[in-house]
């Protein structure tokens, strides 16, 4: 696509003082789809989660030290607030936020932050610098109890980092803005949806973070990966973000706007022919039925899922609920919320996967690991709290009565994972059945393949398990060994790459022997280029962003079955994964076209 | 500067309760407020991390070291404090 307008000049590098309504366009990596035009809040200021370092210059220190004294002050006052009811309700407590006072306001912290705000560190990297030093203090320590100190003091360092975050985010945002950030995780796009916020432009972020998961499901346009443009914007300033292609334009001229008019009205003619196919069922031309699935995060997606044509809902992040109350919900919460979104399905079958908690899905009191991928996250976070699983088990069950309700496990790398989840999925049935309480004894019960091992030892897991269900952005990321959120190794994230296609392959056939059907649900589902793979590869289902579907649904009525067996073997004998996407095109190219 | 040798009392040590009581009592003086601990390490009396970072278990010696106008009474108060096992079992 071209994306210099036609009036001006594109691509415009930056200036100090752009003449007002210069149109400027930036490209960018399209991470959510859609288009919006609208004016835009720049949120400049490195976030937290980001390992970049910049130097401050030396004029611009005086902001931060403001950023850091604001940011002080709203964490003590919120601190206060809490503490007071806190500490008619339970004293502990109250002791508990007296000492994360004391942490807050403590001398050394403060003279720590204030030299490396010196230093030319933005605010969030001296926070997050001098509150690592001093946790390192306590890591070692031989009193358990100083041991745990280090929890603390990761505590007040989020909410530290929280505070300074939402003094930027605190900014009402009018409804219909763009926002454009340096920045954002998961809790900040739930945020902007609530707000009315039309899309989203950042300049770091892999496209699989679950930030732009996030912006697809909330059908919010997003482009990332723009490098430096926060400093190259005033909030104020009339943009339009491209999802579809990844495009930022500033100031866009009377001809640009005209043309993006004329592509949103195309767009919604075309959803409007795909609502027309909703109703045909999803299979291949030659009559091979792949079952359409959404993946949702709230339960008000789900009836726009059904009219998009899931036929079921192939996964829930129910992590979204923690995330979104920044604590665990109790049981009656967790029954609620599942229970509306089982309702809105019914009789469409729904899965749910157990929170999948840990890396970038973040909260307060993780322990802070080193390589946090490869850490306490997904099931093995679940076994270690064992109240925290016990009460999503029983709300998954409560709210499973009507029976069409699947419990699916994230991050499964042994059998002693299943087994110790079936048994408590056993014994809290027996409980529930104690209790005369409702729920569907024959409940199935799948996982998710996204580690080397649970595909290679998918012939086990299937033995003692209802169904699979592939999370192709983690197999790839953990098969690769790339981070699937770093634009460093981008170029070595590869679903396409044979290794991680013979994995997938695997799990198909060892849950087909075991008589199992086996889904996708990650990014790799819903990829243009992927359809005959997948389909060619065996997989029953594919479980994708609702918006997505009908997409989806167009390109699997193109299929051959027969010729998609063929592709996915030549593909199969390829070495490489640009072999791999030579062959699906060339394959494409002269038969589906 | 005035000086003293404490001694701590109480059972648990000086974990986090303890520590937040040193920490708000320095806190009410003029006067700088340091402590030493076994290991030699000074520390600034007046900083949580500071005095939780002494892992200063039941038995073990601290030198208080008080440096200004209200020195004297910082002294007092803080011996106090030591002295009553900071309100806990002995």
């Amino acid at each position: 696509m071209n994306t210099s307008s036609t009036d001006t000049p594109g691509h415009r590098k930056h200036e100090l003082d752009p003449p007002r309504a210069e149109e400027i366009s930036f490209r960018g990596i399209p991470a959510s789809p859609g288009i919006a035009i609208a004016s835009c809040v720049v949120i400049a200021g490195e976030q937290h989660d980001e390992v970049r370092v910049v130097v401050v210059p030396e004029e611009n220190r005086a902001a931060e030290h403001v950023r850091y004294d604001e940011a002080l002050a709203a964490c003590i006052e919120n601190l206060r607030s809490t503490y007071l009811l806190a500490e008619r309700e339970i004293g502990n407590v109250a002791s508990i936020l007296e000492t994360y006072e004391l942490i807050l306001t403590d001398i050394t912290i403060n003279e720590g932050i204030r030299a490396r705000i010196d230093g030319g560190m933005p605010a969030e990297h001296a926070i997050s610098a001098e509150y690592d030093e001093k946790r390192m203090l306590f890591v070692g320590m031989k009193d358990e109890i100083l041991r745990e100190r280090a929890v603390d003091i990761d505590n007040v360092k989020d909410r530290i980092l929280s505070a300074l975050r939402h003094r930027q985010l605190s900014m009402t945002f009018s409804d219909d803005v763009v926002v454009i950030a340096s920045s954002v995780i998961p809790h900040d796009v739930v945020i902007f949806n609530d707000q009315g916020v039309r899309a989203i432009v950042t300049e770091v972020g892999g496209i699989t973070s679950h930030s732009s998961i996030m912006a697809r499901s909330l059908s919010m346009p997003a482009v990332i990966g723009v490098k430096n443009v926060t400093s190259h914007i005033e909030s104020g300033s009339i943009v339009i973000v491209d999802g579809n292609e990844g495009i930022l334009i500033v100031n866009p001229g009377e001809t640009t706007l005209e043309r993006y008019q004329n592509r949103i009205q195309e767009q919604q003619q075309l959803h409007e022919q795909y609502a027309q196919s909703v109703h045909v069922e999803a299979a291949t031309k030659d009559g091979h039925r792949v079952r359409l699935l959404a993946n949702v995060d709230l339960p008000e997606e789900v009836t726009e899922a059904i009219q998009r044509g899931a036929e079921g809902i192939g996964l829930v992040r129910t992590e979204i609920l923690v995330i979104r109350l920044d604590r665990f919900p109790s049981e009656d919460e967790q029954t609620q919320w599942y229970t509306s979104i089982a309702e809105r399905a019914y009789p469409r079958p729904v899965t749910f996967r157990a929170f999948d908690i840990g890396t970038d899905k973040y909260i307060s009191g993780l322990p802070q690991e080193r390589n946090p991928a490869l850490g306490i996250r997904g099931i093995r976070y679940l076994l270690q709290r064992s109240d925290v699983f016990r009460s999503q088990v029983r709300a998954i069950l409560r709210a499973s009565h009507l029976g069409n309700v699947q419990f699916m496990l994230p991050m499964v790398t042994g059998i002693s994972e299943i087994e110790d989840t079936l048994l408590l999925l056993a014994y809290s049935k027996e409980e529930m059945h104690a209790q005369g309480m409702a729920f569907d004894a024959t409940m199935p019960v799948g996982m998710m393949i996204e580690t080397p091992s649970s595909a290679l030892l998918a012939d086990h897991f299937a033995k003692r398990l209802n169904f699979f269900s592939i999370g192709s952005n983690d197999l790839t990321q953990y098969v690769l060994a790339a981070d699937r959120g770093s634009d460093l190794v981008s170029g070595v994230y590869d679903t396409f790459h044979p290794a991680v296609l013979r994995l997938m392959k695997t799990s198909v056939d060892a849950a087909h022997a075991a008589g199992i059907p086996v889904n996708v649900c990650g990014e790799f589902g819903s990829h243009s280029a992927a359809t005959d793979l997948l389909v060619g590869m065996g997989v029953d289902g594919l479980s994708v962003s609702a918006q997505l579907l009908p997409e989806l649904k167009n390109r699997i009525l193109q299929v051959s079955h027969s010729e998609s067996l063929r592709i996915f073997e030549t593909a199969m004998q390829c070495a490489r994964p640009s072999d791999v996407r030579k062959t699906v095109e060339v394959i494409q190219g002269n038969f589906s076209r | 500067m005035q000086e003293a040798i404490l001694t701590i009392k109480n059972r648990a040590g000086v974990h986090t309760r303890p520590a937040a009581m040193i920490v708000k009592l320095a806190a009410q003086f003029k006067s700088d407020v340091f402590l030493t601990g076994d290991n030699n390490l000074r520390i600034n009396a007046k900083s949580i991390i500071g005095v939780m970072t002494l892992a200063a278990g039941q038995g073990s010696a601290l030198t208080l070291t008080v440096d200004g106008a209200d020195e004297h009474e910082a002294l007092v108060k803080i011996r106090e404090l030591f002295e009553s096992g900071f309100g806990e079992q002995i």
